[in-house]
């Protein structure tokens, strides 16, 4: 089967089907833990090999959430999650660049499927009303009728557009990608897909960073003094 | 926070790449729901119809906002170009 398209069962936990999407995710997930915590199991002061090379990962993320966030203290607290999200989405993205990815079940990028976007995209959502709560109270739900009472419907679509535009987007963005490839590996399975893997190198790490940068917008503008 | 640098291209970018897909999401929710309560209730094509509209409107409310938002940043970039936004 081709196209990231896999719906079969690859195991039962208890009476849960669990699909190879499932265990994909559990894998990455498994391999960004696992660094982490190699890079941070002997903490120094000095760091050096793994541990300096997240602590410049950790320090450009934060920075970077800082200088695009307006209040500190929330980029402070939302860095982590943003900092995953990128991390999931971009290895999710590689994934699938692995060569004969596209024939091997399970090998699929997990966000060539929109379950796995969409479920990214309501987390984001949550977070985002969250932040507001945390940050104003009650006073946060005021947004909603701003500037007028009129404009709650509209306010109140735009926030469901908001998880909707994030799961299209992502998804689409690697599925469609996935599919260029996979055409062109069956059509020609030399040379020829390679400029479009190149060209899927730079498109998944652009679809990792639009996708935390419009979280941090849509949780920075929830929780910043606009409001 | 007073010094640090700007990430005007960084908004830019997410700014560009959110709007069109924000305008077709706020479309594609409101003709589904109305699509939805017309299969409900009979009563096609009202809802549908109804449904257009809230999209649309809501579509050009997302546009003038970011326009009114760029607006207003670009503003304030003239009149204090040392500050950020």
């Amino acid at each position: 089967m081709l196209f990231g398209m896999w719906d079969d069962v690859f195991f039962h936990l208890g009476p849960i089907p669990v699909d190879h999407l499932v265990v994909t995710e559990w894998a990455i997930i498994a391999l960004i833990g696992i660094i982490s915590f190699m890079a941070t199991r002997k903490m120094q002061v000095v760091p050096t090999g793994l541990q300096n090379a997240f602590e410049a990962v950790i320090l450009f993320t934060y920075d970077f959430f800082t200088q695009l966030m307006d209040e500190e203290h929330v980029a402070k607290k939302w860095a982590p999650l943003l900092t995953s999200f990128f991390l999931f989405i971009l290895i999710s993205n590689y994934s699938g660049l692995i060569p004969g990815a596209a024939h091997v079940e399970g090998f699929q990028p997990p966000t060539s499927n929109w379950n796995v976007t969409m479920t990214l995209a309501i987390i984001t959502f949550f977070s985002v009303h969250i932040a507001g709560f945390s940050e104003h109270g009650g006073h946060y739900l005021s947004h909603f009728v701003s500037p007028s009472p009129l404009m709650l419907p509209l306010n109140l679509v735009e926030e469901l557009a908001h998880p909707m535009s994030l799961t299209v987007r992502l998804f689409g963005n690697i599925f469609g990608e996935e599919m260029v490839l996979a055409f062109l590996l069956f059509l020609a399975p030399f040379i020829v897909p390679t400029a479009i893997m190149g060209l899927s190198l730079l498109l998944g790490a652009i679809q990792a960073v639009v996708f935390t940068l419009l979280s941090a917008s849509y949780i920075s503008a929830a929780a910043g003094k606009g409001h | 926070m007073t010094d640090k640098p700007k990430l005007g291209w960084v908004r830019g970018l997410s700014e560009a790449v959110n709007l069109a897909t924000t305008i077709a999401a706020s479309v594609g929710i409101c003709l589904f729901a109305g699509w939805w309560l017309d299969k409900r209730f009979g009563t096609e094509p009202w809802f549908v119809a109804l449904g257009a509209l809230l999209g649309i409107a809501t579509a050009i409310k997302v546009m003038w906002d970011k326009m009114m938002g760029r607006s207003r940043r670009n503003q304030s970039e003239k009149k204090y170009p040392d500050r950020e936004n």
